[in-house]
């Protein structure tokens, strides 16, 4: 699994996962509601789907 | 000597002196716990579930007697104790109240029979095919949305509707969390009529299937040579990095996602004596006991709630809303795939794991004995739990 070359997609994903949690739950509280905190959300909710979408790709790599 | 028949055989001398729409709806009950024990019996309903079901449910209402006070009820449980002293008293009098107090009002039961399913669920799956397992998975989420509003509509509040509507996501334990988390009054006749109609899923789906889906498109072939094999330690580490991310999101939601990845992680690390506890004793007691007593809670003052009717209609139009979304998902991958997926994989995007997906596999058998979907119906089918517990943890979070 922890090929060398593929060990940083985990890494990535995770961390993309992470920054979506950080503005879900740290930064979008501290806008007023409105838009810019949906915006805010929106996209934290987006980052984590793709951090966590990368994890199974990184995956399939390794087998392919 | 004079023997007051009646007070000997208290159950019918409540039946006699009880309000007649009480008496009737009683008898009514009794009858229907006895045919879902027969129905459980011939596989008609889901046995594990039907049969401590059926039987709590024509018992209880049998046995009804008359209190020291003049009032009637049961020495099975009261569900609507809350005052700690009286709360107290009752535990030492009512059989199953203990189990009801410690396991169900905290949620603890819908979490242990999520360890179960947890065990029993293969990642891997999701993992081959993640992109339309986790596709279908949302179209089958669309009734557990949709009906939101409509319960609204009907005049639930938000907390109601949204306890009402996720019975959409077919999933049972998540039926009850959210229901004890959004609205505990209502999660008796939310939690019978969720159990109810998801044994109903078996029987109705395929019909489901063969009106809205050709024969031709059913009997489609997959072809599974090209799906990767996801070793245990990548199901791991991915399951420990998605459950962390969820409770860090819906922390409200944590002890569902939590059951759900743990029972996942011991059964991929292959710790042997926790699966085979989990697989059997803790799963099948659970199981057990949360058949008997939704059963038990089946008490005619519950029924005769006028609630009951919306959630019964809401329940059904949110599982087939989800049947069709499912369905619908599965056909929009048959185009964009150039017509090569079987759209019947997308009931399986309805999470009632694992039965949506052993449906799929058999009415796509009937179509084509040779064609086999169950690997990938599983990743749907898993995906669904996951998005259903992410949707509960959604309106958890909103609305508590």
């Amino acid at each position: 699994m922890f090929k060398q070359k593929r060990q940083w997609w985990w890494v990535i994903g995770t961390c993309i996962a992470l920054s979506g949690v950080a503005l879900v739950r740290l930064l979008a509280p501290e806008y007023p509601p409105g838009t810019l905190r949906l915006a805010i959300k929106f996209g934290g909710y987006t980052l984590v789907i793709i951090g966590l979408f990368s994890l199974p790709l990184a995956m399939r790599k390794d087998d392919e | 000597m004079n023997i007051d028949v009646l007070s000997l055989f208290q159950g019918i001398a409540t039946l006699v002196g009880q309000d007649p729409t009480f008496a009737v709806a009683r008898i009514v009950l009794m009858l229907l716990g006895i045919s879902f024990v027969y129905l459980g019996y011939k596989g008609i309903l889901e046995a594990l579930i039907m049969i401590p079901m059926g039987l709590g449910m024509a018992t209880v209402n049998a046995s009804v007697l008359f209190f020291p006070d003049g009032k009637t009820g049961t020495i099975f449980l009261d569900p609507l104790v809350t005052d700690p002293s009286a709360l107290v008293n009752i535990l030492q009098i009512n059989w199953l109240q203990p189990i009801y107090t410690m396991s169900f009002t905290n949620g603890l039961i819908a979490c242990l029979v999520f360890i179960g399913i947890g065990v029993l669920c293969d990642i891997g799956f999701v993992l081959a095919r993640p992109f339309s397992s986790m596709f279908l998975a949302l179209w089958g989420e669309l009734g557990s949305v949709a009906v939101f509003p409509l319960a609204v509509a009907f005049g639930m509040t938000p907390q109601e509707a949204a306890a009402t509507a996720i019975v959409g996501g077919a999933d049972g334990p998540m039926v009850l969390f959210t229901s004890l988390m959004l609205s505990p009054h209502l999660f008796v006749p939310i939690g019978i009529v969720a159990y109810l109609y998801l044994s109903l899923c078996y029987g109705l789906y395929p019909y489901l299937i063969k009106a809205l889906i050709p024969k031709k498109m059913r009997a489609i072939q997959m072809d599974l040579k090209g799906m990767p094999q996801i070793t245990p330690l990548q199901k791991i580490m991915f399951s420990t990095i998605t459950v962390t991310i969820l409770c860090l999101l819906f922390p409200v939601a944590g002890p569902l996602f939590v059951s759900f990845f743990l029972g996942i992680v011991i059964r991929e690390a292959g710790v042997k004596p926790y699966i085979e506890f989990i697989e059997t004793t803790l799963l099948y007691s659970s199981t057990f006991f949360l058949g008997l007593l939704l059963g038990v809670l089946c008490e005619a003052g519950t029924i005769l709630n006028p609630v009951v009717l919306k959630i019964l209609i809401l329940g059904s139009t949110a599982l087939m809303v989800s049947g069709v979304g499912g369905l619908i998902g599965g056909i929009l991958l048959y185009y964009f795939s150039g017509k090569k997926y079987n759209p019947v994989i997308g009931i399986a995007g309805v999470s009632c794991t694992p039965t949506t997906a052993k449906v799929a596999q058999k009415v796509v058998f009937k179509a084509n004995p040779r064609a086999m979907v169950m690997p990938l119906a599983l990743g749907a089918n898993v995906s669904g739990v996951i998005t259903t517990a992410i949707l509960a943890g959604i309106y958890c979070t909103l609305l508590k």
